[in-house]
């Protein structure tokens, strides 16, 4: 085969293909529960929420925090520890932007906004409620035994390691860099990725605040 | 000439006269030039030797200005009570060789390292960087989110206004000390 007719032969197979991929996904996918269209954001719908499990933390003020704290608002929860002087500030910086334009835009959805430690042996309830509310008064703070943590995090598809430092001396946090939206009867519905932008968020909250509500009253 | 001479007495008289006036010129010449001379030398140590210290300082600055390095924008991100870390942002300009940053001290933190944030296997972590280049005629941008240098073990936290000297340490062009300013971003 010659190179022109090689090249030709990967282009048809590649038109095929995606053509083969796009109708079996109008056949397959679109059609499983409802007809209203799931938003498109810079992160996941879940269209079957996911019930968050049983767990038990302490809040900031070192006060037990169970599943059924969630129920009463809906949540925006980020997984980080305080200290990482990077990514977790950013994400911090944006989650308190997010909280002045949801309360703008909508004011019918007074959300609670968390940082659960994925550190907690240096983040203290003190030592968290300290962090989350130099970003703003209202924050939540939440740590405690890791293993708790782990249940909550799994849950929220984050991932997080820690690691002894190449030194030996010390240790690294790893973790998704996640917003996670929790309704208020404890169900994640949607899951942000980076890059977190407050703008970006706040404009794909709404999308999946009224398709969630959509689907609800269809139900 | 004989003939000149002995008919012509007032001839000669007047050619004597003008090789006195030819002498008196060429030795005016000769001072004038080596007054000029003399002036351009005396001139020229006294830039060197009597410079006042304005002068100096205004060469020294010159000579920084020169610098290979231009360091835009260098700023500490204001801490949250309690924080044991901050992080450090700018952008190095470099228009001579290529060098690298070893590494980076503060008086505003026991240790200074310099980190990478970047996303591996779904998580956002942060390594550590042994050195930093800094290729020739380009920029490193250290960003949020990107490069940065980690301040371990603060003794206070970063207050917005205030400001940090942090000497960076680069491979062939030695120390540079650069004043931060702590910004507030919320």
């Amino acid at each position: 085969m010659s190179t022109v007719s090689k090249f030709l032969f990967v282009i048809v197979f590649l038109v095929v293909g995606s053509v083969g991929a796009m109708t079996a996904r109008q056949v397959f996918v679109v059609d499983e529960s409802t007809d209203i269209p799931v938003p498109e954001i810079n992160g996941f719908v879940l269209q079957q929420p996911r019930v968050l499990p049983e767990f038990a933390l302490l809040d900031g003020q070192a006060r037990a925090f169970a599943r059924s704290d969630f129920e009463s608002a809906w949540s925006l929860l980020y997984f980080g520890f305080t200290y990482c002087p990077d990514i977790c500030p950013t994400a911090m910086v944006e989650m308190a932007k997010l909280k002045d334009l949801l309360a703008a835009s909508r004011p019918d959805v007074a959300a609670e906004y968390y940082l659960v430690s994925v550190d907690p042996q240096r983040d203290t309830p003190e030592r968290i409620q300290e962090y989350v509310t130099f970003f703003d008064d209202s924050f939540k703070g939440l740590t405690g035994d890791l293993l708790e943590i782990g249940k909550l995090a799994q849950t929220a598809s984050v991932i997080h390691v820690i690691e002894p430092s190449a030194d030996g001396a010390s240790y690294e946090v790893g973790h998704s860099s996640t917003l996670t939206l929790v309704d208020p009867q404890g169900n994640i519905r949607a899951i942000f990725k980076e890059p977190l932008r407050a703008s970006a968020l706040a404009n794909d909250i709404d999308r999946v605040l009224t398709y969630v509500k959509r689907v609800s009253n269809e139900v | 000439m004989q003939k000149l001479k002995i008919t012509h007495p007032d001839s000669a008289n007047r050619i004597e006269k003008g090789i006195v006036l030819g002498w008196a010129v060429l030795v005016v010449i000769v001072i004038l030039v080596a007054a000029a001379l003399a002036r351009f030398i005396v001139g020229g140590i006294s830039a060197q030797e009597f410079a006042s210290p304005e002068f100096m300082n205004g060469a020294a600055n010159n000579k920084i200005n020169a610098d290979q390095f231009t360091f835009s924008d260098p700023w500490v991100r204001a801490t949250p009570p309690g924080t044991m870390t901050a992080a450090a942002y700018l952008s190095i300009g470099n228009t001579g060789e290529e060098d690298r940053l070893l590494y980076a001290r503060s008086d505003g933190a026991r240790r200074v390292e310099i980190h990478t944030s970047s996303e591996q296997d779904g998580m956002m972590r942060m390594s550590r960087l042994d050195t930093l280049p800094v290729p020739a005629d380009g920029v490193v941008q250290l960003t949020s989110g990107g490069h940065h240098l980690m301040f371990i073990d603060i003794p206070a936290t970063f207050v917005p206004g205030e400001s940090v000297i942090v000497t960076l340490v680069f491979e062939s062009a030695g120390a540079r000390d650069v004043l931060f300013t702590v910004r507030d971003v919320r």
